[in-house]
């Protein structure tokens, strides 16, 4: 399936108050260098700190602010809690901004969880930090410095990073980044499908045979219980998006690949809210609640929509053992 | 307890079920309708058909039966119907308890009963209230939708509102609503966007007749968003109504609350 970005969202102008600042560090010396400097910033303006990094560099933040006053004002987020899905992190970040709401200045540091980040884990992180400009594109002021490990990211990562953030930290001194594009985010192509992948498709009255077909797939690689619960749910709400709004139809493909479970659905229909399923539905919301779920309930969520070429989701579950 | 089932014929029926059967034109309504009077002369049963006129011959053999043919109770100004059925059904599991029966066996034909098509909130608020009473009285009923009679959507409420089902299990609705007691509703399989529709028919009209509906949810495998929109919208229709869920799993908690729906203008409870 060939995915077609000409029409892909388009970028926010960057006229609002959210600053977004890349950082890119070499190593734990550095990355301790410019957060530290970034928290104690915070704190001689009383600002308030978020931050949302792997254990690791949380254990090496929370060792440096150990009886420190700047201590006080920073938080952290129970990544592991959230989930690795960057998919997640929006409602969070939206709900910490909403503190400057309430008189109190905050900033954030957001790094992402992964140590090795597959390719698709590395897409959607980076199409997150994209997503983060539209969606605070009208927030209160903030600042959010994003840490990025030059040593240890792919350069396509690096350099999808420096094309959407607005700012940079570098040498110490933090400016605009003469790299930041406002363009459409620049998908990267979604791997095959492994070769040995099922298909199903699926219309009207088919989602016990949806929730058929992943269950056979999903046992087969020992997923069960809750779990398993959990994906066929978001499965059921993904093929009923595509009855509902793509067309009637679609094609459910199931394969393995590498510890993921993936379940891909492609149909005619074309999402044209780029943050669909990324914001916390209100309770007299109609209808977008769908895809919010499936972003809590899956590991991955990739999703590549364009008018011409319809919509496909890919649904990672990870395979634990 | 009553356990939502599919059954291959009729023969395992027993007192308290209550059963859908959709009738195609591959079935033998004939020979199946008198095997299940026969059964009922075997069992010691009362039999209780509804149908036309030409089903007395299933009651051959039967020692007491009654037959009742809403056309002809029509013409004579009866003005039969659903409420009618629904009464006699009653006047009749009472008589059979008085005359030393097992219990009341009645098969109806839905199609005579609703000549002229019946809606989905008809057929929901008549198969709940049959289903109450079904329960109540200890009695065997199985209700025959003719195919030809009841275009899919309406088979599908209809099925979604007994227990049991005459088929193969892979042809029982996706989900179940079934009396289990006074106010209390048993809900088993599966709720998503395909059968939310019907769902929220039925607890539209749970709602309409109780200050509280409680929904026991032990048999319930899965239920989707739009499955969850439909338990909302219905607890929110009538002001001063409450859902109370129970026993729901913690896929069905984790969802409510990733959905927004715990707070307190919902008045849907999740009791522990």
């Amino acid at each position: 399936m060939s995915e077609n970005s000409t029409t892909r969202p388009e970028a926010p102008a960057h006229d609002s108050a959210f600053r977004h600042e890349l950082y890119p560090y070499d190593g734990d010396a550095q990355f301790l260098d410019g957060a530290m400097s970034f928290i104690h910033d915070a704190h001689a303006g009383s600002e308030l700190v978020l931050v949302a990094v792997a254990e690791p560099k949380e254990r090496m933040l929370r060792t440096e602010l150990e009886g420190t006053d700047a201590a006080e004002g920073v938080t952290f987020l129970d990544t592991a809690a959230l989930g690795r899905n960057p998919g997640r992190l929006i409602p969070a970040w939206r709900e910490w901004v909403s503190k400057a709401a309430e008189g109190h200045p905050v900033r954030g540091i957001s790094e992402s969880v992964w140590s090795e980040p597959s390719p698709a884990e590395s897409g959607e992180f980076g199409y997150h930090e994209w997503l983060l400009n539209l969606a605070f594109a009208q927030s209160p002021a903030w600042w959010l410095l994003c840490p990025y490990d030059t040593a240890a990211l792919e350069p396509a990562a690096l350099e999808s990073a420096r094309r959407c953030h607005p700012m940079l930290l570098s040498g110490g001194a933090h400016g605009p980044n003469g790299s930041y594009v406002q363009e459409p985010y620049a998908f990267p192509e979604l791997a095959p499908a492994a070769d040995h992948h099922q298909e199903l498709p699926y219309q009207r009255g088919m989602l016990a045979a949806v929730r058929a077909h992943v269950t056979a797939c999903a046992v087969r690689h020992g997923l069960e219980g809750t779990r398993l619960r959990e994906l066929l749910i978001a499965a059921c709400e993904i093929a009923g998006n595509s009855i509902k709004h793509g067309g009637g139809r679609g094609v459910l493909r199931t394969w393995v690949e590498g510890a993921d479970l993936i379940c891909e659905f492609h149909d005619a229909g074309h999402l044209q809210d780029p943050l669909v399923g990324r914001l916390r539905p209100t309770i007299d919301q109609v209808g977008g609640r769908g895809l919010w779920l499936v972003q809590q309930l899956c590991d991955l969520v990739q999703i590549r929509s364009t008018a011409q070429a319809g919509t496909t989701v890919r649904l990672h579950t990870r395979l634990l053992g | 307890m009553r356990n939502a089932r599919a059954v291959a014929t009729l023969d395992p029926v027993e007192a308290g079920d209550h059963v859908c059967w959709p009738v195609g034109p591959g079935d033998d309504f004939t020979a199946t309708a008198r095997a299940f009077a026969a059964d009922g002369a075997l069992f010691g049963d009362k039999v209780l058909l509804i149908g036309a006129s030409e089903s007395r011959w299933s009651l051959d053999g039967t020692p007491q039966g009654v037959v009742v043919d809403p056309g002809a109770e029509r013409t004579g100004g009866a003005g039969w119907d659903a409420a009618a059925l629904l009464d006699f059904v009653c006047r009749e599991a009472d008589a059979a308890t008085r005359q030393g029966f097992r219990a009341l066996r009645v098969l109806a034909r839905m199609d005579r009963v609703w000549p002229g098509g019946a809606s989905p909130q008809e057929i929901a608020r008549h198969e709940l209230e049959l289903d109450a009473l079904v329960l109540a009285r200890g009695a065997v009923v199985v209700c025959a939708y003719h195919r030809a009679g009841f275009r899919p959507a309406l088979l599908e409420q209809a099925a979604g509102v007994h227990p049991h089902h005459l088929g193969t299990r892979a042809e029982m609705p996706g989900f179940r609503m079934y009396s289990a007691g006074t106010d209390c509703w048993s809900v088993s399989g599966v709720v998503d966007s395909d059968g939310a529709d019907s769902f929220r028919t039925v607890l539209d009209e749970l709602v309409a007749r109780s200050a509280t509906v409680r929904l026991r949810c032990d048999g319930l495998e899965l239920m989707d968003s739009a499955g969850m929109r439909a338990l909302v919208a219905a607890a929110c229709k009538v002001p001063g109504r409450r859902i109370v869920i129970e026993k729901a799993d913690e896929t069905f908690r984790r969802c409510w609350s990733l959905l927004g729906y715990d707070v307190p203008q919902i008045p849907v409870e999740l009791a522990p």
